[in-house]
């Protein structure tokens, strides 16, 4: 049958073409998705390959945990390779615990349906089907459904390697080799395999993208005894960039920034490529938070190749966490109806619990009321 | 929240619980340490603020095999060379020495009488270190410690609380606990703020009234910061009541009750005027006048109408 004019060209050599990531709209990069397609809009399409991804914890941890489980399992949806490297607990526990995609059996049985149907469209019969999540891995950004775990037998089709850090391994002299000990176990898994970008592209192994996970990174577990830390974690990220930018990893590091100094997290920042904040609410009664789960600072975009950075519609975000899905809003001004609103007089209880003034200023009891 | 972690409803591996110069946070620990015995652990009593001795004593046990008691407290330099000894560390045997001690039992609680000492001879994170391997170990189910936050730079709170599953931090109920202007003084109770994380992430905060009895057991009770306490700060400077300005008028400003029913029911002009209105537009569709003329011979007839009022 007579091809129609418009098929897809295949792509003529030098483009890369790996599966689960995107070509930028802005500057060209390859990006792979976080696991949260929300979040891949605010950063302007996802994460860039070769880049260091931030996330500065919440001071329970709990947000940052689920951001990190969110990106490993849209690795495992998109058939990339996973490394974790964790002092804190063993990375076993945090590769069986992620949350299933939710759209993977819908679409299986809709698929089916529509094989015969084109009586009218026959001659677009033969063309490739619209990309659907039977493959698996040409849709980019997937809901999860955090409270169904996802099947063991899909983790472990990927290539999976974790290091955890604990007293039994002998590092050399000192605690602060736990973070030489790291980079060295990480260019090992790098070197000569699919991860490398080499100067020619061989041909046998075909390129993928391996996702560096170092969950609570620089927590009082990583550091040693002596007070200078900082210096090591600074050292230790300066590496790890340079890892990054001569492979195709893409590396999510999450730091409990509260626990350092100003100064010492400024350092951190300027180190990476990308960096956010959580700020989680616990027993928040401000009534403009009462829909959100907490805030999202942004404290940095990646700038890999170009002048300028995507910047996204406002910088006042939060973020919101269903079973399904991870929501991150712009944050607007609700409606000016003043819960208080009422005629003089009418509420005097209302008026002790809220007490209202004409200037903004919390005042003490007045009686006279203009 | 704080029962439910007293009776083990709730698990936690590490309860930290933070205390200051105002609030005193060993009865609490006392409290726990009971109800830990209670449950049939074996409990590891590291001993650094007072005697062991006191401490069981006020634990009112009838028998105190299970509780197995590490002293730091009576010989801390070690000049009579004996086993509690702060210097080189010997506070982080404790993991090698609970593995050793029992074969079989798999019940352990440690309690720490405080952390203040060993915080001051070792690095913070290394402290965080041990007692994360502590909480980690298979055979202790729960680990509790007291901290003195008034002692030690807030960064060591803070990496104690990053640490530990639970942190119950102990306050005075006002704000400002000795000063107070007036005759009358604010009954000062303690409260107790716990934020508990679970093992699932989620996060609880509860604030609750505390006392405990003599006998360490505890009593708790749901506990919201008066508002108009909070305003003033805790302190009253005029205990007279409602000084007001409307003391000098001669008219009063306010309504009763029955003033304000009568209020409501009045009706306003406006409201009148518009349903008077709305009557009158439906009357008027048949009304009008009209004019009747008869032109006398004489009269000019004008074939013009200017004004258009004419019918011919």
């Amino acid at each position: 049958m007579k091809k129609v004019t418009f098929t897809k060209r295949p792509a003529k050599g030098g483009a890369v073409q790996v599966h689960g990531t995107v070509v930028s709209l802005h500057n060209g990069l390859l990006l792979v998705s976080t696991g949260i397609p929300s979040l891949d809009s605010v950063l302007g399409g996802g994460v860039p390959l070769g880049s260091v991804f931030l996330l500065e914890e919440d001071v329970h941890t709990r947000f940052s945990t689920l951001l990190t489980k969110y990106f490993l399992a849209e690795g495992v949806t998109s058939g990339h390779g996973l490394y974790v490297a964790s002092a804190n607990a063993n990375p076993d526990v945090l590769l069986n615990a992620l949350p299933k995609p939710t759209s993977m059996s819908s679409t299986r049985s809709s698929q089916q349906k529509n094989d015969n149907d084109m009586k009218i469209a026959f001659m677009y019969k033969d063309l490739p089907k619209n990309q659907s999540s039977l493959s698996g891995v040409s849709r980019y950004g997937h809901y999860y459904d955090i409270s169904c775990n996802m099947d063991k037998s899909e983790v472990e089709k990927c290539d999976l390697k974790s290091l955890h850090l604990t007293d039994e391994i002998s590092y050399g002299e000192g605690k602060n080799d736990m973070f030489r000990y790291t980079l060295k176990h990480l260019k090992q898994c790098i070197n000569n395999s699919r991860y490398e970008m080499k100067q020619k592209n061989s041909g046998d192994q075909q390129l993928n993208v391996l996702r560096v996970v170092l969950p609570h990174f620089a927590s009082p577990l990583w550091c040693g005894d002596k007070p200078d830390n900082i210096h090591n974690i600074v050292r230790f990220l300066h590496c790890l960039r340079a890892v990054a930018r001569n492979s195709m990893i893409a590396c999510l590091v999450t730091i409990p920034t509260h626990l350092y100094h100003e100064n010492e997290v400024a350092m951190i920042r300027q180190l990476v490529d990308t960096s956010i904040e959580l700020e989680a609410f616990v027993g928040e009664k401000n009534p403009v938070f009462k829909q959100y789960h907490g805030l999202l600072k942004i404290h940095k975009l990646p700038r890999l190749n170009s002048l300028v950075n995507f910047v996204p519609d406002s910088f006042d975000l939060a973020f919101e966490l269903k079973r399904t899905k991870f929501i991150i809003e712009y944050m607007h001004l609700p409606p000016d109806i003043s819960e208080t609103a009422s005629r003089q007089g009418m509420d005097e209880t209302n008026d002790k619990l809220h007490p209202r003034s004409a200037c903004g200023g919390v005042s003490l009891n007045k009686k006279l009321d203009f | 929240m704080l029962e439910k972690l007293l009776s083990g409803e709730e698990t936690s591996r590490l309860v930290l619980i933070c205390d200051d110069q105002f609030t005193n946070g060993s009865t609490l620990l006392r409290a726990f340490a009971r109800s830990l015995i209670k449950r049939g652990c074996q409990l590891h009593l590291f001993c650094f603020e007072q005697h062991p001795t006191n401490f069981i004593k006020h634990l009112n046990l009838h028998n105190d095999s299970n509780v197995h008691v590490h002293d730091f407290y009576s010989d801390p330099i070690g000049w009579d060379d004996g086993d509690g000894c702060l210097l080189g560390s010997r506070l982080f045997d404790i993991n090698s020495k609970i593995n050793q001690e029992q074969a079989g039992g798999s019940n352990t609680a440690v309690v720490i009488d405080s952390l203040s000492m060993t915080l001051q001879t070792c690095e913070s994170t290394s402290v965080c270190q041990q007692l994360h391997k502590l909480s980690h170990n298979q055979r202790v189910i729960q680990t509790v410690m007291l901290h003195h936050t008034h002692l030690h730079v807030d960064d060591v709170t803070k990496r104690l609380s990053h640490i530990s599953d639970s942190v119950l931090k102990l306050n005075l109920t006002s704000s400002l606990p000795k000063i107070t202007f007036s005759k009358k003084s604010i009954h000062d109770g303690t409260i107790c703020v716990t934020v508990h994380r679970k093992l699932n992430g989620k996060v609880f905060l509860s604030e609750e009234k505390v006392e405990i009895l003599s006998d360490s057991s505890v009593e708790a009770c749901p506990w919201q910061q008066d508002p108009l306490s909070a305003q003033t700060g805790g302190i009253s400077l005029n205990e007279e009541p409602d000084v007001t300005s409307e003391a000098n008028l001669t008219f009063n400003l306010n309504l009763s009750v029955r003033e304000k029913k009568e209020r409501s029911k009045l009706v306003m002009p406006y409201i009148k005027a518009s349903e008077e209105e709305k009557v009158e537009i439906h009357r008027s569709t048949g009304g009008g006048g009209k004019i009747f003329y008869e032109p006398d011979d004489v009269d000019d007839f004008d074939d013009e109408d200017p004004d258009e009022d004419l019918e011919f």
